[in-house]
């Protein structure tokens, strides 16, 4: 169970932000704007290792960055899209659920399936604020025990 | 419309024909009057701008909604030229069933796209019949690649010549260089 979900776009602009109903969502904003700076850090490294392939290390050039910060009893979780918007998911440290990368993977298919549904939709402009019903109660599914 | 053009990338038969009927009434619906040879006036030529660029703007719009759903599960593009090579390959051969013939490029932002066998304007001539209205039919793909560019972060401006039918040549300029 995810404690906050964000959606970031392509010039750094906060989309979309979702906690659990009884939290206090400004500290999840300051939590998710500090790992923007981790996302750029990480794809530019990406950038500048171009054509080293490491065995064993995750693919520089993957869509999922994996695990930007430990915080407190947080852990965050970063994904970028090939069309620059970002997905932030902030969980619990002891979140049984979602301990391995491969569930959190998931977790992050499941949010782009969710988005791309939003882009198609011709009532959304992407690098707009949003608010459709439909993404909302997606993301409280992802969020909500399943 | 998007639907329309989101349909074309499933392999059915009936959309690829359905998405060129659809643009072609597109093209009719915004133009009548220009089809129609309505002719000079500074007025009528002005519409037909706002007409050609109001359809170069629905390609713009489709075109980003298209790119995002393409490049959900491919890993990061590196550089400029690995964007337009998808461009050339993936892109094109989802919308239009076949890839590009030809991509030049001076590796100074400015890249040529030469189709062939352009699948809108196969159905419509062979050779220089029908040339000066052509460009009509180019506004909407313009937008399209405009659009996919601009989602992938690479502004630019894209224009569109044909010397005779179907063959077509984009030419993409980048405005900027992404980072």
């Amino acid at each position: 169970m995810a404690v906050c979900v964000a959606v970031v776009g392509r010039d750094n602009q906060p989309l979309y932000l979702r906690t659990l109903p009884h939290e206090n969502a400004l500290q999840y904003h300051y939590l998710v704007h500090t790992s923007l700076d981790i996302i750029q850090e990480r794809v530019a490294s990406a950038a500048q290792t171009a054509g080293q392939a490491k065995a064993g290390h995750h693919d520089p050039w993957d869509q999922y960055l994996g695990l930007l910060h430990f915080r407190e009893d947080f852990r965050v979780y970063g994904y970028v899209t090939n069309t620059r918007v970002k997905l932030v998911l902030v969980v619990e440290a002891a979140n049984p659920a979602l301990q391995k990368d491969a569930d959190v993977r998931a977790v992050f298919k499941r949010l782009q399936a969710a988005y791309i549904r939003l882009v198609c939709s011709a009532f959304y402009t992407p690098g707009e604020q949003i608010v459709s019903r439909l993404f909302n109660d997606e993301v409280a599914n992802i969020m909500s025990p399943d | 419309l998007q639907a329309a053009t989101a349909d074309s990338g499933i392999p059915a038969a009936g959309a690829e024909v359905a998405f060129q009927f659809l643009h072609s009434e597109l093209v009719s619906f915004l133009l009548r009057e220009q089809l129609q040879g309505g002719g000079g006036g500074p007025a009528t030529v002005q519409q037909c701008r706002a007409q050609l660029s109001k359809l170069e703007t629905m390609g713009f719009q489709v075109g980003q909604a298209y790119v995002e759903k393409m490049t959900k599960d491919l890993p990061r593009f590196r550089d400029d030229l690995e964007i337009v090579k998808f461009l050339c390959k993936d892109f094109w051969a989802s919308l239009f069933k076949k890839q590009v013939d030809n991509l030049k490029t001076n590796h100074q932002g400015v890249y040529v796209i030469i189709d062939e066998k352009f699948s809108l304007l196969v159905p419509m001539a062979r050779g220089k019949q029908y040339l000066d209205r052509c460009h009509l039919y180019t506004a909407f793909p313009c937008g399209l690649i405009r659009g996919a560019l601009t989602n992938l972060g690479l502004r630019a401006i894209v224009t569109a010549e044909v010397e005779e039918l179907p063959r077509v040549k984009f030419q993409i300029q980048l405005v900027q260089h992404s980072t």
